[in-house]
């Protein structure tokens, strides 16, 4: 439900770096959403189109990438994948230890936004 | 089909909030001020916990409190702190689901000149959408009363995965939730939350209440070292 507030971000972004390198036109965005964030993305979508009309992004494609819940291992490193629900996943693969910090899940940014004309911004001057 | 270009953005959302959020911690800590953000549904018992809670602060040394109290809107809250002479300011969002830093500069500006040991946001009533909103608090709290089941975890991952304790509330309820799973709880929140710090309570009876101040009150000697 508060799809709203988050997508205004994304929008409030994506234009500011569409129209600073003087885009006509943002053709897509893409997005990573870690699983464990409450989001639904027939919202976001919704949000994005509602929020981004009459700007240069009002035509853009979202594209979603959702990522799963992995967790590293405090003991050795290990980076796994843990199931809420299912408590055979909660021990380290590697070494079984039950300790570990949230490595991935948890994410929402901006990554590429896809655009139409503009300038290039990383000309190499001679010299 | 025009040419197009990929730029390379590869930023959080909610960056502004999140700076505006460090920023507003570390003026907080300078000046000596622990603060909380308390989250739960409506209902939990936030208001009762932090009655509660500030009596048993203020009992020893009289601690200097304040409170955020957020709600969509009313002042009820904020009115029950100030009956019970705890400085309270009302933060009213207006039909918004959450606390924004925004918000929270202007209900703490309200303070004036006026400096906190403690300062408390109680948040809106909502298992939801505070989750996602870093309010420039030192610590952050959430409350499951016992009436509400012990299955949340799963059905609300990001409220518990954020904070740093789980309160559950209204244990004097337990004798008539049989059902209530204490131990399936603390083992799903682990899951998520391998960190988290766990207290059973009573409000109302005072069940459990000195461990969460004593707690609380190391929380703010940790923070403010």
């Amino acid at each position: 439900m508060h799809e709203m507030a988050l997508v205004r971000d994304v929008v409030d972004l994506v234009v500011k770096e569409a129209e600073a390198a003087g885009a006509t036109e943002v053709r897509t965005v893409s997005l990573t959403i870690g699983y464990v964030r409450d989001i639904v993305e027939d919202q976001i979508n919704d949000c994005f189109a509602y929020l981004a009309r009459g700007t240069v992004a009002e035509h853009a494609e979202l594209v979603i990438v959702r990522v799963p819940l992995t967790v590293r291992c405090n003991e050795c490193g290990y980076v796994y994948h843990i199931d809420t629900r299912d408590d055979k996943t909660w021990t380290c693969r590697s070494c079984s230890a039950k300790d570990y910090k949230i490595n991935t899940g948890m994410e929402f940014s901006v990554d590429d936004v896809e655009i139409v004309g503009g300038f290039a911004t990383d000309v190499q001057v001679p010299g | 089909m025009e040419e197009t270009r990929i730029l390379k953005i590869k930023q959080e959302i909610l960056a502004g909030n999140s700076r505006e959020a460090d920023t507003f911690r570390a003026a907080r800590w300078a000046e000596g001020t622990f603060m909380m953000d308390v989250m739960g549904s409506p209902g939990a018992g936030k208001t009762t916990l932090l009655l509660g809670l500030i009596e048993k602060l203020r009992s020893e040394g009289g601690a200097e409190v304040g409170v955020i109290e957020a709600d969509l809107a009313s002042d009820v809250d904020a009115l029950k702190m100030k009956a019970a002479g705890v400085a309270s300011v009302e933060l009213n969002t207006k039909n918004v689901c959450h606390v924004e830093m925004g918000m929270v500069e202007k209900a703490h500006a309200a303070f004036g000149s006026r400096r906190f040991e403690y300062l408390f946001l109680e948040n809106i009533g909502n298992l939801v959408c505070p989750a996602e909103f870093d309010t420039g608090c030192h610590c952050r709290i959430m409350l499951l009363s016992v009436p509400e089941g012990y299955d949340k975890v799963y059905k609300y991952p990001p409220m518990f995965a954020v904070v740093d304790a789980l309160v559950v509330t209204k244990c004097d309820y337990l004798p008539m939730n049989p059902d209530f799973d204490m131990e399936a709880l603390r083992k799903a929140a682990g899951v998520l939350n391998p960190g988290l710090k766990v207290f059973e309570v009573s409000a109302r009876s005072g069940e459990g209440m000195d461990g969460l101040a004593a707690w609380v009150r190391g929380r703010r000697v940790a923070t403010l070292a």
